[in-house]
């Protein structure tokens, strides 16, 4: 395999099925050992891609290529792809050798090969010594474990991972997401993991694919995709943000002044725009800065700290405590709520802000993200 | 709530005193009837020896019990392999048709499976149906004797009884997670290794009451073999109706019908041990 070609390849895929319609022309390129996260609301038809790269279902138009090779018509036995089910999906009548050995034996791999690399999978995932239980003697982490081992033992090119940590708890889920990744590091395995939990996609991957409603929305690296959002679908969807519509003025350079309300703003984007466009001003949580009137009355340098153009008057409706950091939920003067995120100072681990507080709130300057009005 | 427990007590000692009458009792008198002794008038004289088991080893009585072993053993594997592939496209089917087909399978249940046996004849009857059809299509060119032979006894009971595979087969088949069946294939298993190595497995419990409630009946039902079997076929179900109502051996015909129920009891342990086995799997 020369070193560029991707691993996978989708192009113009399209999935119906009647008069439904799931995937509507992918096109997406997975490279070797890549950690790709397919990212999306339930129903988004992220795990019909799966499907699809298995060898599950056939697409309806479009090709998939695996390892420069068109898998149209190949059965999934035939596809170097192993799947991690989002349920396991560990075979009840097996012990956990035998799942792990299955595709090893199915291959028609000698005994003592299959002895032995059945061991390593355990192994790799803890299990050794559970040889002999059956899956439901065995924990949900357990099981997941299992799952993964049956998948990797057999050495696919590709590991299709369906939601695989969605049964666990929290704590539990935690650290499978680093497990999982350090197993990807250290086999070197391209992964395609599905899943609707933005943390988990950005905690995991060296790619995030954000699919909605069939279509690719947009496709990075994590902080890409956070930092620097294609539309306010996938803005919404990566994390919280704070909206607010402004109207271009002028344009100077890379530089737009919008009048926001009864402001004029300075901001940074590496977007086009021409004056009298309407526009989206995004802004994270933890990217607004809100100080009370008295503070800013009484320190005159931190008003220079807010973005060129001022800031906005409100007050604070009420915090919420979340343990490292606590949110601070703003009814601005002009009808907007907002909320920002804050972290304890310190010093002093009590809410700084009361309900009732009359507050400024603006940002650092090149922190926000500029969309062209939509709708 | 004193009312409702006054009920279900009522309830309860009703059912129970039926069962104590008319199952457990006759039972009862039957294995009791089957140590005894036949003599002249009357009908059992109570005893204690084992004479009525031994006689069924005789090589004339065993015959009868090896050849109606073998005919249900044949009706039970034929219906297996006819049930199995329609239960599997039944489990497949969307809700709408699928429920048109459960009504096909159903429907014979209407009718008396005596008649039902009668209608058979009208089918395998020298310028029956079936002989008009071969002859229609110049596949045969005189009409086969197909009535009063054993393969006539053995339609007839595969008739009667697909049925009673079909449903088992159906509930398992169903029920089968078909990630399972998805999972073998990303594995590497071909369809016919995932059949063999997962599904045939997972529904074992369907198989096993499917087969039991073929091969049970297939023993017994005694009007199928009168009907198209003449007097020729000899079932176990024939061999007891006979020692009751034609020889007067009661107590023989009591060890036969014993003998009977054990074979019953030892399938019916065979399938709690296979349910048991996959009952316990849970996964979610």
């Amino acid at each position: 395999m020369n070193g560029s070609a991707p691993l996978v390849r989708l192009q113009q895929v399209c999935k119906r099925y009647g008069d439904q319609v799931a995937l509507v022309d992918v096109d997406l390129d997975i490279f070797n050992g890549e950690f790709v996260t397919i990212l999306g609301p339930s129903g988004c038809g992220k795990t019909t891609l799966l499907r699809l790269v298995a060898g599950f279902e056939p697409v309806s138009s479009g090709r998939i290529q695996l390892n420069g090779r068109d898998v149209a018509g190949l059965p999934p036995e035939k596809r170097e792809v192993n799947t991690v089910f989002q349920s396991y999906a560990l075979f009840p009548h097996m012990t956990v050798f035998d799942n792990v050995a299955f595709g090893l034996r199915m291959r028609g791999q000698a005994p003592e090969e299959i002895q032995r690399r059945v061991g390593d999978a355990l192994s790799l995932v803890q299990l050794t010594g559970f040889e002999a239980r059956r899956p439901h003697q065995l924990s949900g982490g357990q099981q997941q474990r299992v799952a993964v081992a049956r998948a990797i033992v057999n050495r696919p090119l590709v590991l299709l991972l369906d939601e695989p940590l969605s049964a666990l708890d929290y704590r539990l889920r935690k650290q499978m997401q680093l497990d999982l990744k350090h197993l990807q590091r250290r086999l070197g395995i391209t992964f395609i993991l599905v899943t609707h939990d933005q943390e988990e996609a950005f905690s995991m991957s060296d790619r995030v694919v954000v699919l909605n409603a069939g279509r690719i929305e947009q496709a990075g690296p994590p902080n890409e995709v956070y930092e620097q959002p294609r539309n306010l679908y996938v803005a919404r969807f990566v994390g919280e943000i704070n909206l607010l519509d402004g109207l271009v003025d002028r344009v100077e350079g890379e530089r737009v002044v919008l009048r926001i309300d009864h402001l004029n703003v300075r901001v940074k984007s590496n977007r086009t725009f021409a004056p009298s466009d309407r526009v989206h001003v995004l802004l994270r949580p933890e990217d607004l800065r809100v100080e009370t009137l008295k503070d800013l009355a009484d320190n005159p340098a931190l008003k220079n700290s807010f973005a060129d153009g001022g800031y906005f008057l409100g007050t604070v409706q009420e915090t919420i405590y979340k343990g490292a950091t606590y949110d601070v939920a703003v009814l601005l003067d002009n009808g907007r709520p907002i909320m920002a995120t804050e972290f304890f100072n310190a010093e002093d681990a009590t809410v700084y802000f009361r309900p009732g507080d009359r507050v400024a709130v603006s940002w650092i300057e090149g922190w926000e993200v500029l969309l062209p009005h939509e709708g | 709530m004193k009312d409702s427990r006054f009920f279900r007590r009522v309830v309860v000692t009703a059912i129970l005193a039926w069962m104590v009458l008319f199952a457990f009792g006759p039972n009862l008198l039957v294995l009791l009837a089957s140590f005894g002794h036949s003599r002249g008038a009357a009908f059992v004289e109570p005893g204690l020896s084992l004479h009525n088991y031994l006689r069924l080893l005789e090589p004339a009585y065993g015959r009868i019990l090896l050849s109606s072993l073998w005919l249900a053993g044949g009706v039970t594997i034929i219906c297996l392999v006819c049930g199995y592939p329609f239960a599997a496209i039944l489990a497949r089917t969307r809700p709408p048709w699928r429920n048109w087909l459960l009504l096909l399978v159903v429907i014979p249940f209407w009718t008396n499976s005596l008649v039902r046996t009668y209608a058979m004849i009208a089918i395998l009857n020298a310028n029956g149906i079936a002989n008009r059809l071969l002859l229609a299509a110049g596949l045969i060119q005189a009409p086969l004797p197909m009535m009063y032979s054993d393969g006539a006894v053995l339609v007839g009971l595969i008739y009667a009884l697909l049925p009673f595979m079909v449903l088992p087969l159906y509930a398992a088949l169903e029920r089968l997670d078909q990630r399972f069946v998805e999972a073998a294939r990303d594995l590497g298993a071909t369809p016919v290794k995932t059949f063999v190595r997962i599904i045939v497995p997972l529904t074992m419990p369907g198989i096993v009451s499917g087969c039991m409630l073929v091969f049970l009946p297939a023993l017994g039902m005694f009007y199928v073999t009168d009907v198209l079997g003449g007097a020729k076929g000899m079932l176990l179900g024939n061999f007891i109706r006979d020692q009751f109502l034609t020889s007067r051996d009661w107590p023989f015909g009591s060890a036969a019908s014993v003998a009977m129920t054990v074979v019953m009891g030892f399938m019916l342990l065979l399938y709690w041990k296979s349910n048991t086995r996959l009952s316990r799997r849970e996964w979610t």
